[in-house]
């Protein structure tokens, strides 16, 4: 199964889903200001989003006939189904390793918030950062609560 | 592209709301596009075989020849599934995936490999395994509350 996603249309699609969840990720970013996910001001992203999602497909679709039976060179659906999961939280990390090295100095929310809403004004790397260094904090403070008895 | 639906609603949350309707019906619309896919693969199409229509008729073939049983359609169960499991907690998005899922059996049919009858019982199947599934996850909502309380410790969800 994992020699047949190793082909150039496995690569191609793999490519297709990595770039249009990018977009997606703008796309909806965009739409609820959630600055962390963002790689830009909010209008350019969501323009940025919506080029990236359409350029893929058109790309994915118009460069090469992609009508290919799976028991030749195309895809089975488990096999569409991994390359899916795998290409969207490739896109996921990219997202957010670019948007919190873009945003790093712009983005620096003190309060502590929790889920997705964590992300409104604040880079993922800042607030996966901070609640580390809470959890490490707490955990010092049971040390030392336990070792004085 | 219902994939990629279910990507984006899964991060389009409201702001302030922690209710997590919209990581409620990706979760759902999963489970109901695996049993649909399930039923369709492992328990019809292990008794049941229908040939496919450019087998014995001469149609416009659009796509290339597949070679399983052609009842029921897969593509049909699977994507009313997703639109099904959608629908009970996001209307507007779930009417959304329901069209598609019309256009998208349509093709099959218009395409030549699938005959009307096919996409109406994959349709049927996905609609039902979606309603299951749907009053499985509202009725035990332990397992996907736990997914989302790790996507939320995460700040994924």
């Amino acid at each position: 199964m994992l020699a047949g996603m190793l082909t150039a249309f496995g690569l191609d699609y793999f490519l297709l889903v990595f770039l249009s969840a990018i977009g997606i990720l703008q796309i909806v970013g965009a739409y609820r200001c959630r600055r962390g996910l963002l790689f830009f001001k909010r209008t350019t992203s969501y323009i940025l989003g919506i080029g990236v999602l359409l350029v893929s497909f058109i790309w994915f679709f118009g460069s090469q006939p992609r009508n290919i039976p799976d028991t030749s060179a195309g895809l089975d659906g488990n096999q569409q189904a991994i390359l899916f999961c795998l290409g969207s939280i490739a896109a996921l990390i990219a997202t957010l390793t670019v948007s919190s090295f873009l945003n790093w100095s712009v983005l620096k929310e003190e309060e502590q918030i929790t889920g997705l809403d964590a992300l409104n004004r604040n880079t993922y790397a800042r607030v996966m950062l901070k609640g580390m260094k809470s959890r490490w904090r707490h955990y010092i403070k049971l040390m030392k609560e336990f070792l004085s008895g | 592209m219902a994939s990629l639906v279910m990507f984006g609603l899964w991060f389009s949350s409201k702001v302030g709301d922690s209710s997590g309707i919209n990581q409620m019906a990706v979760l759902n619309a999963i489970g109901a596009l695996a049993i649909a896919n399930m039923m369709v693969d492992w328990l019809i199409n292990s008794f049941y075989f229908r040939p496919r229509p450019f087998i014995n008729h001469e149609v416009n073939l659009l796509f290339y020849e597949p070679t399983d049983s052609s009842f029921p359609s897969n593509p049909a169960a699977v994507s009313f599934a997703v639109a099904t499991g959608i629908f009970y907690w996001n209307k507007p998005i779930g009417i959304i995936l329901y069209c598609l899922a019309v256009i998208f059996s349509i093709s099959r049919v218009y395409g030549g490999v699938s005959y009307p009858f096919d996409a109406f019982g994959g349709a049927m199947l996905g609609v039902t395994s979606g309603a299951v599934v749907t009053v499985a996850i509202v009725k035990f909502q332990t397992i996907p509350q736990f997914v989302i309380k790790i996507a939320r410790s995460l700040h994924l969800g």
